[in-house]
């Protein structure tokens, strides 16, 4: 990578009929680490993820990845160049089977490059053996013939994980990716998260302040669609206009 | 983890192969009618080869439709223009056409080569399915796509209806002899049986290229598309260009299913092209099950063979098949096919539970434009 950062966004607005959930926010993201994201209900943390994925366009403003202009990206571009992205409501392929859901996701990563109606091993490698080894990382091996929409809600989550994982990209997008989840679910997910960090920047949208404590390299907090502060754990710990904003002295 | 799919694809394509060697027999009046008071109530019916030609045309449109409806998960209201498109098409090619468009004088004599008939057919579906796709793919889905195939069915319809200098008008055309072939011997398909045969050549060939789309890793983005599209673009694929892909391949199948036709009914009339044809593709894949490889092939034996046996009774036969359209549709909402499949799944008296309880849903597994959410926070 040519630049040092992962995401650029320069006077990123979102508007919803007169109402800015994102506001006016210019940041950079280093290369690296999980920068977390935290903020009240309704701060405009989605919405700036879905800008930075192409769910959504910007109403001004504009964002660069990999040192590239990608304000007006098609998503499934923005795949390609290596960012993935989670969503906060599970969006997994229910009815088809878990096999078949890490199997597609990892087919995905050939889309444009190799013929699908005359495969080529060649081009595309060992599609079974990438797919068993990612069903083998988020734990679902076990289930991996039943279909999507059967697993715990948790098991949903993990899934979700292994399909953003299957292009090995640099940057990964994860919007609450332990919501609801058993203490145990918790656990291996914060593991498994940690686990894949090295190598790559994971952009993280979570409540649970012992989690992001633990794990952030920075975290960003943003309120009413405005960054309100950055800096390490330690630092937004002592920050006191996060204290009064957000965190209301519970930390 | 392994799936021995090469077996079951020899399988299916035998059981195919089979259906299509005793169908003939299983229509009203053939030796092995299965309906029990076939002889009794209704007069033995002398054209049930041909009924069977019409049953494996249909089959072959259907099957085409479904890869759109069931197995992308997009419904063309308006496939019946490719069905016209190829029929058309083979109808001018054989028998050549003398018009004047804007002032200048176009003649062609016509050819009676099946081959060249079926190059031109499928060379003009293959070309407007194509610029359709690219102009109604990226601005539609859901029930405008729905909608808008249907317009544009429309205006082909109305070119077929209007345009009589060239398509013959409301009359259509006649006269339209059968084709010369490699390796068939000249004359050798004036015979009602030899023509079925010959249909069920071609139809074989184009199911087992559509048995092969849909189980390829092509097929599988297909489904992929029909349950999420938002993952599937999220995961990096290129949805709009599958889409109008699908588009195009699901027409081939009617252009050929149209070339046939055409062949088998020496005739070509508008109604080719009409809404009714493009709603009974829909209905057939419906009844047989779209969710199931074989399922529009099923449903078109089924409302052939139905429109035979209740046309012998009542002038009111649409109405009966209406009805047992409905009837269906509530009852065994995912089709024959999938009741097969869900019986052997679940077992008979699960599948009955579920017809006769009060909370069985009409659910066609159509993705909707809202991911599939597995479970909410
Ligand atoms: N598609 C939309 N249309 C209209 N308003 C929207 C839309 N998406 C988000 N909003 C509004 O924008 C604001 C920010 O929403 P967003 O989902 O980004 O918040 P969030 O920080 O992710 O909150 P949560 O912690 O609840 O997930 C909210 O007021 C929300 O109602
Ligand atoms: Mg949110």
């Amino acid at each position: 990578m040519s630049v040092d950062y992962a995401f650029k966004t320069e006077h990123l607005t979102r508007s919803f009929s007169g109402f800015k959930a994102v506001s006016d926010v210019t940041i950079e993201i280093p290369v690296g680490g999980v920068r977390t994201i935290i903020g009240p209900n309704g701060a405009g943390k989605t919405t700036f993820f879905n800008l930075l994925s192409g769910l959504l366009p910007p109403s001004s403003g504009k964002i660069f990845f990999d040192g590239k202009d990608i304000t007006n990206l098609e998503p499934y571009k923005r795949a390609r160049m290596g960012l993935a992205r989670s969503f906060q409501i599970t969006n997994i392929f229910a009815k088809l089977t878990v096999y078949e859901n890490v199997r597609l996701a990892v087919q995905a990563v050939h889309d444009g490059t190799a013929s699908f109606f005359f495969p080529s091993r060649t081009k595309m490698g060992d599609l079974a053996g990438k797919t068993e080894s990612i069903l083998d990382d988020i734990g679902l091996t076990s289930v991996a013939n039943g279909l999507a929409e059967n697993l715990s809600h948790g098991d949903q989550r993990r899934l979700e994980i292994g399909l953003v994982l299957a292009r090995d990209p640099k940057v990964l997008l994860l919007d609450e990716p332990l919501a609801g989840m058993s203490p145990t679910e918790t656990h291996a997910t914060v593991e498994l998260i940690v686990r894949i960090a090295p190598g790559r920047t994971i952009l993280l949208v979570e409540h649970d302040i012992d989690v992001i404590m633990a794990i952030s390299t920075t975290i960003t907090v943003l309120q009413t669609g405005q960054i309100l502060a950055v800096g390490t754990p330690l630092e937004i710990r002592t920050n006191e206009a996060v204290q009064r904003a957000y965190l209301g002295g519970h930390v | 983890m392994i799936r021995p799919v090469a077996s079951k694809a020899w399988i299916t394509l035998l059981a195919v192969a089979v259906a299509f060697v005793v169908l003939p027999l299983l229509m009203p009046g053939g030796t092995l009618d299965l309906y029990p008071f076939a002889g009794a109530r209704f007069p033995v019916h002398a054209g049930f080869i041909d009924l069977a030609t019409t049953v494996l045309v249909f089959a072959l449109f259907a099957l085409g439709f479904n890869l759109l409806f069931g197995h992308t998960g997009e419904l063309s209201f308006g496939h019946s223009m490719f069905f016209a498109l190829g029929a058309y098409g083979t109808a001018l090619a054989t028998k050549g056409f003398d018009i004047t468009l804007f002032g200048s004088h176009l003649v062609f004599a016509g050819s009676h080569d099946g081959l060249f008939a079926l190059f031109i057919s499928l060379s003009i579906v293959l070309l407007w399915a194509w610029a359709l796709g690219r102009i109604i793919v990226p601005r539609s889905s859901g029930i405008y796509y729905s909608m808008i195939t249907m317009a544009f069915a429309q205006v082909i319809y109305f070119i077929a209806f209007r345009w009589s200098e060239l398509t013959g008008g409301e009359d259509g055309l006649q006269g339209i002899s059968r084709p010369h072939i490699i390796g068939i011997p000249d004359g050798w398909l004036g015979d009602a049986t030899h023509v079925y045969v010959f249909t069920a050549v071609i139809a074989f060939l184009a199911v087992a290229g559509n048995y092969w789309i849909v189980h390829s890793k092509f097929g599988s983005v297909l489904h992929a598309i029909r349950e999420n599209k938002q993952r599937a673009r999220f995961l990096g694929y290129d949805v709009n260009k599958y889409r109008v892909n699908a588009f195009v391949l699901s027409a081939i199948f009617p252009g050929i299913a149209g070339w046939l036709w055409t062949y088998f009914q020496q005739s070509i009339n508008p109604d080719a092209g009409s809404i009714d044809y493009s709603g009974r593709v829909v209905m057939m894949s419906l009844l047989g099950g779209i969710n199931t490889f074989a399922g529009p092939m099923i449903g078109a034996f089924v409302y052939w063979d139905l429109q035979n046996r209740v046309s012998g009774i009542t002038k009111f036969w649409p109405a009966a098949i209406g009805i047992v359209f409905a009837i269906f549709v509530i009852l065994a909402p995912r089709g024959i096919g999938g009741g097969f499949e869900d019986i052997r799944r679940y077992g008979i008296q699960a599948v009955f539970r579920r017809i006769f309880s009060k909370s069985a849903r009409i659910e066609t597994e159509v993705a909707e434009e809202l991911p599939t959410h597995g479970a909410a926070r």
